[in-house]
């Protein structure tokens, strides 16, 4: 079997696009599960949401900016609709559903929380399926506005850098943040050790709602920037959510540095597993969790 | 914790010694108000603050240091100890003031900084954690079993640390040990505390 | 609330009778719907110990169902099976081994960790079971034809109607259901079930004490592998089909979990709670049945929000009803 470059080469920009995405939704997801502890079921939801939103904010844009002549602003326009589409989304699940978990998290079990972000998840999956119905749609009108690259006489989407870029400098802010900023510390600590937290003076309950917060934007802005990559349908999120969670089973419970890294690792294996032998998309990935799990089980980064 | 009546004074030093499982961290936690109790009250200079969130008792001046140290490993020392402060929405320019206030009563943890918390030795964390809650310049300075643990020269520091800060900030400290021995000659009034009463001792 | 009481078994006998006349009395329809409760509520019989004394919640249970119910589809599929009897042991072993095997990584892993990875599983085992659809048949799933019980010495099969005019493999389940409510009833009044608690108490003072969580929470976690296997072979056997979905994750997966937290983790509230969500589903399918899961969602929610003391307030409501029917039973 001989490897072509160029093969190689396909592989290697897929697999950095889809790290890019599976980033933003594992690192939303692990920041949810270290700091809240709880499962978030409907976090699907949370990415279809963001993804749904951008198909309406970007058809709406298109139509309305074809005339601006100007490419390059049309593709500023496309992006920052897409941002807020994510933003949006994020934003909307976790005023609604925070308020709803939130307070209650602090005072009940966390299976009773778990268990309301699974009838979330029924709930909001019909309700999209209502306002957007069940066809599937595909975003026309974004690739050409950003161009192509040419690696070794492969030509990209323009749109993948975009992503790329974009993805970069979410994940980045969300790392500075929570390192370098007062309230990231004392998500931190609440993360860590909730009780002395709450004895210093700290509202265990805005660490959770800021936390929860971010990590759906996160997620919102995964799934915005993937609309435009593929075809928009039910359950389209289900193959990225199930990645992200093996991807933050193995980086370990909470630990959001390690995450691209893990991202790409999976990403390369998917992309690799397609490429030959497809049946296996899924099981390579899980093998590898199952293998972490048996020798490392807090996480490749996790520290206790 | 049954009959637990206790008038504490302003400005002094007050112990609390009993048995392991008499209850004194039960006692703090109730006045840190991370434990409510089914009957009484508790008055704070004239205020009933029996069932306020700590939040708020540490607003109005109260801080503990915990039996059990509670230093963050994900954080430096330095925002470990200012991380009551950064709740409270202190500052930058405050913060590192008083920040390098506490770092005259506890010179020793100036080279410990940048250090992640649990890079420390045991009685270090210690000192973290009384400085922690020292930083909010509090009334009242709840202190469980601070002696545990602590090689006798360190024991010895720490003694005088809190008389000094008794004399300088009139501070109100209340401790909790097991025994009265790390306590000789620190104290303005002793009680004792056994399964849940206290009376004078 | 777990100890055996002497009116409990006089309960769950006279329910056991109850179901075994139920035919004659009932429409198909119903007989149809009794199926289907008993076959959750042996599913969610044996997550009692893993999850309720265990205190581990697992998603992944339907996978187990799945295991068992594809054993058979193959068979009868690529291997022209046409009998129960021979395919028995392989469609339980099936999912047995594989719980044994998953365990000693999947048990390293606790509460959230054990919950996704057991969730992992399950959605893995489902696009295993999508994508090799020459085998499995993919989204169509498999048809599961009407089985001899024992080719050759019983001329019986599986959909023949009988007594009543019920499916045999009715009392196939009524029979499976009462030897599951048995061995949990024996299970969780036992020392086992001690350990279970005292690990969900405080797993290093358990160790200290001697007990092995590996171990312990292994036979757990394969007691409930085994009662989905059963619940899988019930399930094909008296549908006839089964498809994927079996292992998705919103499917009997996430639905037994739901249901063995709202009967309060105790047997008879279990067995309640299985009836009437099946009963609601059926209904949420029947009359809005492009939006049901809009349906169920919304009233799992409200039951969720309403229980103002979380679970603990269904938990009263449910031990009220138990002593209720307890006490009609007691005959005086």
């Amino acid at each position: 079997m001989v490897i072509e470059v160029k093969t190689l080469l396909t592989i290697i920009v897929n697999a950095l696009v889809y790290t890019a995405i599976l980033s933003l939704i594992a690192v939303g997801l692990n920041l949810i599960l270290g700091v809240l502890r709880i499962l978030n079921l409907a976090h699907g939801i949370v990415m279809a949401l963001g993804a749904y939103l951008a198909l309406s904010l970007t058809t709406l844009a298109l139509e309305r900016v074809g005339s601006i002549g100007s490419s390059l602003l049309q593709g500023a326009l496309i992006v920052i609709a897409l941002f807020l589409s994510g933003l949006l989304g994020g934003l909307l699940f976790a005023v609604i559903t925070g308020y709803l978990m939130v307070r209650k998290l602090i005072h009940y079990e966390a299976i009773y929380v778990l268990l309301i972000t699974y009838s979330i998840a029924l709930i909001m999956e019909d309700v999209i399926k209502f306002i957007w119905g069940p066809k599937g749609y595909v975003i026309y009108g974004i690739y050409p506005l950003f161009g192509t690259l040419e690696i070794a006489g492969i030509t990209y989407p323009g749109y993948y850098f975009i992503l790329l870029t974009t993805a970069f400098v979410v994940i980045a802010s969300t790392y500075i943040f929570i390192d370098y900023t007062s309230i990231g510390k004392i998500v931190k600590a609440v993360a860590s050790d909730r009780e002395t937290a709450i004895m210093l003076g700290v509202r265990a309950d805005m660490a959770y709602f800021i936390a929860f917060t971010i990590g759906c934007v996160l997620t919102g802005i995964g799934g915005a920037f993937t609309a435009p990559l593929l075809t928009l349908q039910p359950g389209f999120s289900l193959e990225f959510l199930l990645l992200a969670f093996i991807v933050v089973v193995i980086t370990g419970l909470g630990e959001i540095r390690g995450i691209p890294i893990v991202a790409l690792i999976i990403s390369l294996l998917r992309a690799i597993t397609i490429t030959y032998v497809p049946e296996l998309e899924m099981a390579i990935p899980f093998l590898l969790m199952m293998f972490v799990l048996a020798f490392r089980p807090q996480g490749l980064f996790g520290g206790r | 914790m049954r009959g637990v009546s206790l008038n504490v004074d302003e400005g002094a030093i007050t112990c609390i010694t009993g048995p392991n499982g008499a209850g004194k961290t039960t006692l703090f936690k109730t006045i840190m108000g991370l434990h409510i109790p089914y009957h009484g009250s508790i008055i704070f200079y004239d205020e009933d603050i029996t069932v306020k969130p700590p939040r708020y008792r540490v607003m109005k001046g109260i801080a503990m240091s915990p039996d059990y140290r509670g230093i963050y490993a994900n954080l430096t020392v330095k925002d470990n100890i200012l991380l009551p402060l950064m709740t409270l929405g202190v500052p930058r320019s405050v913060r590192e003031e008083r920040l390098a206030e506490i770092l005259k009563v506890f010179p020793e943890l100036f080279t410990l900084l940048d250090r992640s918390g649990t890079q420390t030795s045991g009685g270090q964390q210690k000192m973290i954690a009384i400085a922690r809650a020292l930083i909010l310049k509090p009334k009242l300075l709840l202190l469980d079993e601070p002696f545990e643990g602590l090689a006798l020269p360190v024991q010895r520091r720490l003694q005088n640390i809190l008389m000094e800060i008794r004399d300088t900030m009139r501070c109100t400290l209340l401790i909790a040990e097991p025994t009265i021995s790390p306590l000789k000659g620190l104290c303005d009034h002793v009680f004792k505390i056994d399964r849940g009463v206290v009376y004078r001792g | 609330m777990l100890a055996l009481r002497k009116y409990d078994i006089y309960a769950y006998a006279v329910f056991i009778l109850l179901l075994l006349l139920l035919p004659i009395v009932a429409p198909r329809w119903i007989e149809f719907l009794v199926i289907i409760a008993l076959v959750y509520a042996i599913m969610v019989l044996g997550l009692i110990p893993l999850s309720g004394l265990g205190g581990l919640i697992t998603f992944g249970n339907g996978a187990f169902m799945a295991l068992s119910a594809y054993t058979i589809g193959l068979a009868t599929r690529h291997l022209g099976l046409d009998s129960l009897a021979p395919i028995l042991i392989p469609a339980l072993v099936t999912p047995v081994i594989t719980a044994l095997l998953i365990s000693l990584v999947v048990l390293r892993t606790r509460y959230v960790f054990f919950a996704l990875a057991t969730l992992a599983f399950t959605m893995l085992l489902y696009t295993l079971l999508l994508k090799l659809y020459f085998y499995t048949g993919g989204t169509d799933g498999l048809r599961i034809p009407n089985l001899f019980l024992l080719k050759g010495v019983l001329d019986l099969k599986v959909r023949d109607r009988v007594l009543g005019d019920a499916y045999t493999s009715y009392y196939l389940t009524v029979i499976v259901f009462a030897l599951v409510l048995f061995a949990t009833q024996r299970l969780v009044n036992s020392p086992f079930a001690l350990s279970l608690a005292t690990l969900r108490d405080n797993e290093r003072r358990a160790k200290m004490i001697g007990i092995n969580p590996l171990t312990t929470y292994s036979l757990a976690f394969t007691y409930s592998a085994l009662t989905a296997g059963l619940a899988g072979i019930l399930y094909a056997l008296s549908v006839g089909h089964i498809d994927p979905g079996l292992a998705y994750w919103t499917g009997p997966s996430a639905k037994i979990v739901f249901i063995v937290i709202l009967g309060g983790f105790s047997i008879s509230g279990c067995i309640l709670a299985s009836f009437l969500y099946i009963l609601a589903e059926t209904y949420a399918l029947k009359y809005l049945s492009y939006y049901w899961q809009f349906i169920m969602g919304s009233i799992l929610l409200i039951i969720l929000l309403a229980s103002p003391k979380g679970l603990l307030g269904l938990l009263e409501a449910f031990i009220k009803i138990r002593n209720l029917r307890a006490y009609f039973s007691l005959r005086r």
